[in-house]
């Protein structure tokens, strides 16, 4: 299991050593100089969508078939994936704590509660995002869980900007959103690590669930 | 004599292939050359007996156990023509990366084997040609020191030198008696040198499975007329074609045809003047 989290890991590392240097001083000579954590949290999710490229490699190089004829079970390669996208989210949390701490010492109205909430809640999303995202690379191959992905999105974000601009939400109670918006903002560290809890059973779920299709594909 | 590869009765449909009750074996000790034209069902042969497709039907027994079990596929070193790490990767990367994967993997005989190969350790395996790229294949493939080698279309496309190399080194992995070689190839020149046994597959049927010398010493291409042809008994006729320069067959027991048609030319046939009858591409021809 080892040798396949080296093999992932290295594999993207490899691809994208040059490109990782490059978007990590952008973003974060733009966080610092904006002062917007965004870009670092940012960073996070896009650390899971290069994850995904491990699939277009595998693909590339027919490691599917060669995979199976080493002694490895179908679970530990498809494991191995979700493992090696955690191991790559973590660098990009990592990156973000260490330019948190610049930044603390930089400016003394940095808040580090006000900084981690946010940054742990984007990482249940990239988490959960990544997991989903797997599922249905596994399924259907990288380019169209890339595209579902991107629509989805699309669809999310131009929903929400839809029912803003148009009234579509009409009698909706939005005041119970406003509760829960408040609940959620007394109960910050607490919110964080539910949807960090929530996204790591969701990606158990489709740890198994990929690891099931992978078991019926044939290469 | 212990089998290494035991198959009976391997099936496996697709909407326009199927393979049909594939019987074949690989003794210890052996190399068994798997040939057939292009999309005969070497590669589906292959890829069933490695479970890295799932039979629909027959049983595949690996050194005596089932592929599926992680502990038989880690005594079978397999090679690909188009399967294998990402290109990015050089060797000390795969040495890593196999250390972790494989109990039996012996680092030091990887470096030997690439030193012998003079495939650098730091170069990505992308940059290296087609012959250094399945050198490096072969070479992982024997750092964890195989019992069976499954080799499909290793030698294609590689310049007479390397492809020697690579021939003498199956060799020298067949002098462990209890090991055993699956080639499929197209070069059938490559399986005349080093193969003990030739199982020819054609549209997805295992037609044969000889010993190559009693293969090649009892057959042989008889040259006469269509009238001669016929007076054969018609066991002793595999094929027959019909060309502007007259009438041939590829016979079996040539000395029993030679008996009956003294005057005929009888030629030796190889490997590809057989695929070529039975295959039937150029000219006509029946059982």
């Amino acid at each position: 299991m080892g040798g396949l989290i080296y093999k992932e890991t290295a594999g993207l590392l490899s691809l994208y050593r040059k490109n990782l240097v490059l978007v990590a001083i952008l973003y974060g000579a733009m966080a610092l100089a904006l002062k917007n954590s965004f870009f670092l949290y940012f960073g996070v999710w896009m650390m899971g969508f290069y994850a995904l490229s491990s699939f277009s490699l595998d693909e590339q190089s027919g490691w599917g078939r060669y995979a199976r004829t080493l002694p490895v079970s179908d679970f530990q390669v498809v494991a191995a994936k979700y493992v090696s996208a955690m191991v790559f989210m973590l660098m990009g949390v990592t990156y973000g704590v260490a330019m948190g701490v610049l930044w603390s010492l930089v400016d003394s109205t940095f808040r580090w509660l006000e900084f981690l909430v946010p940054m742990a809640v984007v990482s249940a999303i990239a988490l959960l995002s990544m997991a989903v995202m797997f599922l249905l690379a596994v399924k259907y191959g990288t380019e169209k869980a890339r595209n579902f992905f991107l629509v989805f999105f699309l669809v999310l974000f131009g929903g929400f900007f839809l029912l803003g601009e148009t009234n579509l939400l009409g009698e909706f109670p939005v005041e119970k959103l406003a509760g829960a918006a408040a609940w959620v903002e007394g109960n910050m560290v607490l919110s964080a690590l539910l949807a960090l809890l929530i996204a790591a059973a969701v990606l158990v779920v489709c740890l198994f669930a990929a690891a099931a299709i992978y078991r019926k594909k044939e290469f | 004599m212990e089998n290494l590869v035991e198959v009976r009765g391997l099936t496996k449909h697709y909407n326009n292939f199927t393979l049909r009750q594939v019987d074949l074996t690989v003794p210890a000790g052996a190399i068994v050359g798997l040939i057939g034209e292009n999309g005969a069902g070497k590669t589906t042969t292959i890829k069933a007996l490695l479970h890295v497709i799932r039979p629909d039907g027959g049983t595949v027994r690996l050194l005596g156990g089932d592929p599926r079990d992680a502990a038989v596929r880690s005594e079978v070193g397999a090679v690909f023509e188009d399967s294998y790490f990402y290109g990015g990767f050089n060797a000390r990367q795969i040495d890593r990366i196999m250390a972790g994967i494989h109990r039996r993997w012996d680092s030091g005989l990887f470096f030997d084997y690439c030193r012998r190969f003079e495939l650098e350790e730091k170069k990505p395996v992308k940059d290296f040609s087609r012959g250094m790229r399945m050198k490096m294949s072969l070479a992982t493939a024997l750092s964890y020191r195989p019992r069976l080698l499954v080799l499909d279309e290793a030698t294609s496309g590689l310049d007479p030198v390397v492809r020697g190399e690579l021939l003498d080194l199956f060799l020298e992995f067949i002098q462990e008696e209890d090991h055993s070689i699956l080639l499929s190839s197209h070069i059938t020149a490559d399986l005349a040198r080093v193969a003990d046994q030739i199982a020819y597959i054609h549209r997805g049927e295992l037609l044969f499975q000889r010993d190559k010398d009693e293969l090649l010493a009892d057959t042989a291409i008889l040259r006469c007329s269509e009238r001669d042809i016929d007076r054969l008994p018609r066991e002793l006729v595999t094929a027959r074609r019909k060309g502007p320069m007259g009438s041939a067959a590829l016979v079996r027991h040539p000395e029993e045809v030679r008996r009956l048609l003294p005057n005929a030319v009888l030629d030796r046939a190889d490997i590809d003047e057989m695929m070529q009858f039975i295959s039937g591409r150029e000219q006509t021809w029946e059982d």
